[in-house]
């Protein structure tokens, strides 16, 4: 067949690349922006570097090990083309669950770790209503506000997609172990997150792959609503994310009424909408997918 | 650029029937038992398999229209000159019931790739209860209700075509009667949708293995 890919040898290409010396999600981007091909084929022999070959046995080993997942490979049937208006577009990504969750509408519900009761509230009380008008959920199954609006989504028999920092089968925080596992048997889970890579980087360097996650979450949705966070909160990625890749951004009425903190207001003057109900959100979204 | 196809490798659950050296390709996951209502794959599977007795309602037109796309894929993922044949469905062509959604995608992608070469080497004898109504997933049984028609050319290379791939029996049967009749020959499947179990204990891997 012409038009065909091997999920398995793109994966392999795709973490070999990932495993090479100073590469970044930033430099692998901007190369696949370039060459426009494939993963495979960015490891010619003309185009890798040396010791590739060796790392690549060391990827596959790697690899062999990990079951359970399937692989979405940008250019082929389901991965979504939306996530190319990113900064740093993904080549290729992990899911468990239903791929199809992509082509629903979906609206990203994101905030601080800590947060206020309140916080927690008002996520409930919209993440409520955005099920009740047919809106997948998006969250990072973060505590706090993440995992209030996964889990009120799935109370309320809403569909969600819970995309992940770690590696497809690492489960941080483990208190939410049995939500990821649910999200991935009957909706969604996502993860960039490659393995190799991440089996051998230092720890400090892992961090960077939540704020990349927020990117995705951002690129996947047709807007993201900020429910709570603070001046120097990871979330604000994901609001810088959403304006950046013209996408709506939403945040929460009490976030400008906080007096500690500034980045409201800020936005706001960018672009972003300050809405107090799910309703002042779906007025500004287009219609909800239906067949 | 057309979308591209996924080969059925080993970063993916294996259907039971299918081995490791089958050639199998397939565009998209369907959902068994539901998936989300509007998710394209799930709907298209849903169109295509629209039971004949609709022909005529209003509905039918969604039916043609599936087929449509899927012989559009196909033309699109096809190299010129390239051999395709109809995997057969359970019922014989004297069924009131027999669907011929699979001849007519073929039909139609020759239409939008003239240069494919439509065969149909393989019939079936006597209708067998389909797998979703009860019937048989076994490769032996459904083999013994094929019939070998032949190729009306010399054939080095075939696609079998089907939409949906659930346990790879109907592929496994095709493929062995092909085999004896052309041992050189090379045979691979094309399926629209790979079927994938949200809880992998209840898929049809498992479902065999009991």
């Amino acid at each position: 067949m012409a038009n065909a890919v091997s999920p398995y040898r793109e994966m392999v290409a795709y973490e070999t690349l990932w495993g090479q010396q100073n590469q970044s999600l930033r430099t692998l981007a901007e190369m696949f922006k370039r060459e426009r091909v494939l993963p495979s084929e960015l490891l010619r022999p003309e185009l890798a570097r040396e010791a590739t070959e060796e790392l690549r046995e060391r990827v596959e080993t790697l690899l062999r090990s990990k079951t359970g997942f399937s692989v979405a490979v940008h250019g082929a049937f389901q991965y979504p083309e939306r996530l190319q208006q990113a900064k740093h577009p993904i080549e290729l990504f992990y899911y468990r669950g239903d791929i199809g969750l992509l082509e629903s509408s979906c609206i990203s519900v994101v905030g601080s770790r800590k947060c206020s009761e309140a916080g927690k509230t008002n996520t409930k009380k919209l993440v409520t209503e955005l099920v009740r008008q047919g809106f997948t959920i998006v969250s990072g199954l973060a505590l706090g506000i993440d995992t209030v609006a996964l889990k009120t989504a799935v109370e309320e028999k809403g569909k969600v997609i819970g995309v992940i920092g770690t590696p497809i089968d690492h489960y941080y925080p483990v208190e939410n172990r049995g939500l990821q596992d649910l999200i991935a048997k009957e909706h969604l889970l996502i993860s960039q997150v490659p393995f190799y890579r991440y089996s051998v980087e230092p720890f400090k360097s892992k961090r960077n792959y939540f704020p990349q996650r927020n990117e995705t979450m951002s690129a996947l949705s047709e807007g993201t609503i900020i429910v709570e966070a603070s001046d120097t909160s990871g979330t604000l990625t994901q609001a810088r994310a959403a304006l950046q890749q013209g996408r709506k951004l939403f945040i929460l009425d009490s976030c400008f009424e906080n007096p500690d903190i500034t980045w409201p207001h800020k936005f706001a003057e960018r672009g972003a909408i300050r809405v107090k109900t799910a309703d002042d959100i779906t007025a500004l979204l287009g219609e909800v997918k239906e067949t | 650029m057309p979308a591209l196809w996924k080969r059925l490798d080993v970063s993916q659950d294996v259907p039971a029937f299918i081995l490791q050296e089958d050639e199998v390709y397939y565009a998209r996951e369907y959902i068994s038992k539901g998936g989300y209502k509007t998710s394209e794959a799930n709907q298209l599977i849903m169109n295509l398999k629209k039971p004949v007795n609709r022909r005529g309602q209003r509905d039918w037109y969604y039916k043609e229209q599936a087929i449509d796309r899927f012989a559009r894929e196909l033309a699109a993922a096809l190299k010129d000159g390239t051999v395709i044949a109809a995997i057969p469905s359970s019922k014989c062509r004297t069924d009131p019931e027999y669907d011929s959604r699979l001849e007519d995608t073929l039909s139609a992608a020759k239409r939008y790739k003239p240069s494919l070469i439509v065969e149909q080497p393989i019939v079936v004898n006597a209708t067998s209860v389909a797998v979703h109504a009860g019937g048989s997933r076994r490769p032996d049984e459904i083999y013994s209700n094929l019939v070998w028609k032949g190729f009306s050319h010399e054939v080095h290379q075939v696609l079998l075509i089907d939409d949906v791939l659930t346990t790879g029996s109907h592929f496994r049967a095709c493929k062995r009667i092909i085999l004896e009749h052309c041992p050189a020959a090379k045979v691979a499947g094309v399926f629209w949708a790979k079927t994938v179990w949200p809880d992998p204990e209840t898929s049809a891997s498992a479902e065999v293995r009991r």
